[in-house]
């Protein structure tokens, strides 16, 4: 028997649930999926790249997976590790082509595509994130830390327990705060606005 | 509508929590009102901001669990290379060394994180945890716990996902991992178990929150304080007194020695 969650099922629920359940569900995937890691660094090794990119590779895809699991885009036709793979090995062959090598060996997988960006909506993303990154930096980093842990679907109570807040109530108008300045300022720069749309 | 109001409305709306005819009429008013439209855009683009946090903070998480893997399939080459260093400088440092100093800095060493963590800790959960439940999940997690397998007990206690259980085995993984020396994931689980509110173990993981925090030397922070002040003025808190010790050595002048 496989020891852990007891299948895929199970593991898209605790992500979905946010907190402490979706930290120790990526944990256990992490932990369990060292041969779709191996994969992952054969494929990159054979198109360019080194064993630490098929590390990165690896990492950015259990991130892109998280998302796209929290967002209801994995709707279960593969399994998790067959999901991850076809991640990894298209964020890969997109960021090759963005260097200009294009002599790819496909390994002729046939796993679902997953539910990520064409290779040049990809491109325009790493663009708007600069910007968004430039955008939290107008945070400080408790606002940053509230509105993260709002996002992850932790309740009102953990987010006060776990910044120090008196009740949840207190959190939650915190939060709202922090929310509203990020707001206020995308409002002020309406350039900003234009490019992220 | 309110600002508060409107704002959840348009959070609802984004996170698909609305329902269809509420949706509808709520697209409706967005397509014909300029402003809300703009709120709108500005609302999920915001969330877009927030998801970059996650997207650095989960980086960050999964370079710390590689590195962990990468410490756990190397333990015995790391301790031979330890012993090779210490040793010569332990001939050397008995040579040069006056009493003395040997006697401060053994005293120094009790003021350290390591030392205090390790002082304090206590398996505290073999006889506490087990007794009330037949989850298999559960059930085999603590006897791997029991036999010192660590590393198995973790993935299946990660594994029970049964509300009236899971306090439990989160109580437990953190012991598992604290026994790993992966202090980090210590820490997650404690603070789980802490903000459970469980009576059988909100109050050691209080405490044991505090240890694995020391031993991950992460004490300048809000939460830690929050945490051992909390314990410092609850004298009927199951562990008011170590935390006074541990609060006197934390502050004793030997830490800076």
């Amino acid at each position: 028997m496989k020891a852990g969650f007891e299948n895929d099922e199970a593991i898209v629920l605790a992500i979905k649930s946010g907190g402490a359940k979706r930290q120790r569900a990526i944990r256990f995937l992490y932990k369990t999926n060292q041969d779709t890691l191996k994969k992952v660094v054969a494929y990159v090794r054979n198109n360019s790249g080194n064993e630490q990119d098929g590390q990165d590779m690896f990492h950015e895809g259990i991130i892109v997976l998280d998302r796209n699991v929290r967002e209801d885009k994995f709707r279960g036709e593969s399994s998790i590790a067959g999901y991850l793979y076809s991640i990894c090995r298209f964020l890969w062959m997109n960021q090759i082509r963005k260097q200009g090598k294009t002599d790819l060996r496909d390994d002729n997988l046939t796993m679902d595509q997953p539910e990520i960006e064409n290779p040049e909506s990809l491109s325009v993303n790493d663009e708007k994130k600069k910007v968004l990154a430039n955008v939290l930096s107008q945070l400080g980093d408790r606002c940053k830390k509230i509105l993260e842990l709002w996002k992850l679907s932790y309740s009102m109570q953990e987010i006060a327990d776990q910044m120090g807040f008196s009740s949840a109530a207190m959190a939650t108008k915190n939060k709202y705060q922090c929310h509203k300045k990020l707001m206020n300022f995308l409002k002020a720069h309406p350039q900003i606005m234009e490019f992220l749309r | 509508m309110n600002e508060e109001t409107k704002y959840q409305k348009i959070q609802d709306y984004l996170e698909g929590k609305l329902s269809a005819e509420e949706h509808t009429a709520f697209e409706k008013e967005i397509s014909s009102d300029p402003d809300l439209h703009m709120e709108v855009d500005v609302q999920r683009l915001s969330g877009d901001a927030i998801e970059l946090l996650i997207e650095d903070e989960l980086r960050e998480n999964l370079q710390g669990i590689q590195k962990e893997m990468q410490q756990q399939s190397a333990p015995k080459t790391k301790v031979r290379s330890l012993r090779r260093r210490i040793i010569p400088l332990s001939i050397a440092a008995s040579i040069l060394l006056v009493i003395g100093f040997f006697t401060a800095n053994y005293t120094a060493s009790q003021y350290n994180n390591d030392t205090i963590a390790s002082d304090f800790y206590d398996n505290d959960l073999l006889n506490r945890v087990r007794g009330n439940n037949s989850a298999s999940l559960l059930q085999e997690g603590m006897d791997l716990y029991e036999s010192e397998n660590y590393t198995e007990a973790i993935e299946y206690l990660d594994g029970v996902t049964d509300p009236n259980l899971v306090v439990e085995a989160d109580y437990a993984a953190a012991h598992a991992h604290y026994n790993l020396g992966q202090y980090q994931a210590a820490l997650d689980n404690f603070a789980v178990v802490m903000e459970s509110n469980d009576p059988r173990f909100s109050e050691k993981a209080d405490f044991y929150y505090l240890l694995s925090a020391i031993a991950a030397d992460q004490i300048n922070n809000e939460k830690f304080n929050n945490t051992l002040d909390q314990i410092l003025n609850n004298e009927a808190h199951l562990h008011y007194n170590d935390a006074q010790e541990i609060n006197k050595k934390l502050k004793s002048f030997w830490r800076n020695f």
